[in-house]
């Protein structure tokens, strides 16, 4: 090769060796700002949680000196939140159990004993589409005139309606593929009737979708607000949510009591994203992606 | 299949149980907002027709006027920020080897969490007096640039928008980092031997090739700034006056404090109404890039 071409193509190599270092450096930075930025609220609540209001006044940024624990007790008492978080804890199980043994079996239905998925399906999954609000007022005036309002009943059945769609759709997908349609014509022939095929051989291989709907079904009931405020008056049955919210109306001046009452409400969510990341990602992305 | 179709009564026994709690609560509703929604109605004593005076006093009212204005200002600041950030983020974590489970991690993190949560978070951090955001604007020197985040009127609109944008720009980002990591690879190597850099790989090949997952983003979006409630109301319940509040808040404030139930109903509608038309236009426009392409 000519020296004088070699020479230059090294140059323009190093140029570009040195652009993409840039490049990188750069992307980092961005990458680490927008981080700091997404996780500086968490920060703050954190800081706040573990001091009172004295030091949050005096030295906002400054580390707890001394670490202040009393804020959690207090927040634990005021606000009743034993109750409320066990409150929660029931809704969102129940509501997971019987959303997804009643959508699994739409879920078979719709998957293995149709030809085509059809209207029925439309039917079901038409739900994803409908705004709260559109059904706000009358589910509010049902419950009521069933003398369902302000009890666990009446929320639960509620929020199992309203989960429906979601865990039809996803199941009615997951079923199409991952249930082999010989295996369950293998347990018919042996003499299984569907119930038993259903228990037996359907829900075990469906696991994979299941855990998907469980984490956003779970995770959805938790977080849910609007139903809660409207359906739920008595303080002894309403959810953590809503009780936390209580907070910014009584002590919205206890910086200190108010962050300790957040950090316990976001603890179970982060915790369940932390071990099923992958899970929650997909079904809050899959029930994104819906449309 | 075939040998399951002999079984008649399946169709009773594992479909007419959610059949029956969705009808009733969920398709039904719909039907009975419609119609409530064209009556004067308080929930307690009997429902008067009215006709369309609900919709027409709605379109009236300057409550309206300033809540719609708060919408589409919402959404249109929504729509930059969160396709732009979203777009940004997700080419720079495609590019991204080390370190890229824990950076997609964090922006996914306020996702999870409950809107509740992250609205009482920013009602910490916009406390006037010693919420960190006046603290740092203190101490660079910019007190002038302090307020009363919360409770002027002029900018508590913005306050509200803020955690409701932050919230969820993770969302789109791990949707259309999907969406990227989708394209065929072969395709970036040949525009990379071309010699083209990153910005016009990212212009001219990556966005034309998820045009469809940016419309979805953009539906997601547009649908969830109409039914948007919580940041809103658990900020500032929607004040001064309904100053900071969106439809979602506006409808609750009609129905349940003022007990104007049929009105609340015709909000609802609007709402049913916005968000059905969103996506149809969505579901065109899509099948039209898909014809194209």
């Amino acid at each position: 090769m000519n020296p004088i071409t070699a020479e230059r193509k090294e140059a323009s190599l190093g140029s570009f060796v040195f652009r993409d270092r840039i490049m990188t450096i750069l992307r980092y930075a961005v990458l680490i700002c927008s981080s700091l930025a997404t996780i500086f609220p968490f920060l703050w609540i954190v800081l706040c949680a573990f001091r009172d209001n004295t030091q949050i006044y005096t030295m906002p940024f400054a580390l707890p000196d001394p670490l202040i624990l009393a804020n959690f007790p207090k927040v634990f008492k005021s606000a009743n939140l034993f109750n409320t978080l066990l409150n929660s804890f029931l809704y969102a199980s129940v509501t997971v159990a019987v959303v997804i043994v009643l959508a699994a079996m739409v879920a078979f239905f719709l998957s293995k004993f149709l030809k085509k998925q059809g209207w029925l399906f439309t039917y079901f999954i038409a739900g994803i589409l409908i705004p709260v609000q559109a059904i706000l007022i009358p589910l509010f005036v049902t419950t009521r005139d069933l003398g369902l309002i302000n009890t666990m009943q009446g929320i639960l059945i509620v929020y199992i309606a309203t989960n429906l769609s979601f865990a039809i759709f996803v199941l009615t997908g997951f079923m199409r593929k991952g249930v082999p349609d010989e295996m369950i014509e293998a347990t018919i022939i042996d003499g299984c009737g569907p119930i038993r095929c259903f228990f037996m051989v359907v829900l075990p291989l469906s696991q994979t979708g299941i855990a998907t709907v469980a984490t956003f079904v779970f995770l959805g009931v938790w977080n849910e607000f609007l139903f809660a405020l409207i359906l739920l008056t008595d303080p002894a049955i309403r959810t953590l949510n809503l009780s936390i919210f209580m907070l910014r109306g009584q002590y919205s001046s206890d910086q200190g009591l108010m962050s300790a009452g957040v950090l316990v409400l976001i603890t179970p969510a982060i915790l369940i994203y932390i071990f099923f990341q992958e899970k929650v990602v997909q079904g809050l992305t899959a029930g994104a992606v819906k449309g | 299949m075939n040998i399951l179709r002999k079984f008649r009564w399946a169709f009773f026994v594992f479909v007419a149980p959610s059949f029956l709690i969705y009808t009733y609560l969920v398709i039904f509703p719909i039907v009975s907002s419609m119609a409530y929604s064209l009556t004067k109605w308080n929930a307690i004593s009997p429902a008067v027709f009215v006709g369309l005076n609900n919709y027409e006093a709605l379109f009236k009212s300057k409550d309206f006027a300033i809540v719609m204005t708060n919408t589409w200002i919402g959404l249109g600041l929504a729509l930059v920020i969160q396709v732009g950030f979203g777009l940004l983020i997700s080419f720079l974590l495609y590019q991204t080897k080390a370190g890229y489970r824990a950076f997609r991690a964090m922006a996914f993190l306020p996702v999870v969490l409950a809107p509740a949560a992250v609205a009482l978070m920013f009602v910490l951090i916009f406390n006037s007096d010693i919420g960190p955001v006046n603290k740092i604007l203190e101490s660079i020197g910019l007190s002038g640039l302090k307020r009363n985040w919360l409770s002027d009127k002029d900018i508590v609109f913005y306050t509200v928008l803020s955690p409701m944008i932050y919230q969820f720009i993770g969302l789109y980002v791990i949707v259309l980092l999907a969406g990227m990591q989708s394209i065929p690879p072969e395709i970036l190597e040949s525009s990379a031997i071309d010699g083209a850099g990153s910005f016009r790989t990212f212009t001219m090949i990556i966005v034309p090739m998820i045009w469809d997952i940016i419309f979805i983003c953009v539906t997601l979006i547009t649908a969830g700034s109409f039914k948007a409630f919580e940041h809103s109301y658990l900020m500032t319940w929607g004040g001064p006056g309904v100053r900071s509040a969106f439809l979602g808040v506006y409808m609750y404030l009609r129905t349940f404090i003022d007990a104007n139930f049929g009105l609340g109903c015709a909000i609802g509608m609007v709402i049913l109404f916005i968000s059905l038309a969103v996506t149809m236009i969505f579901r065109a426009v899509v099948r039209r890039l898909d014809y194209q392409s």
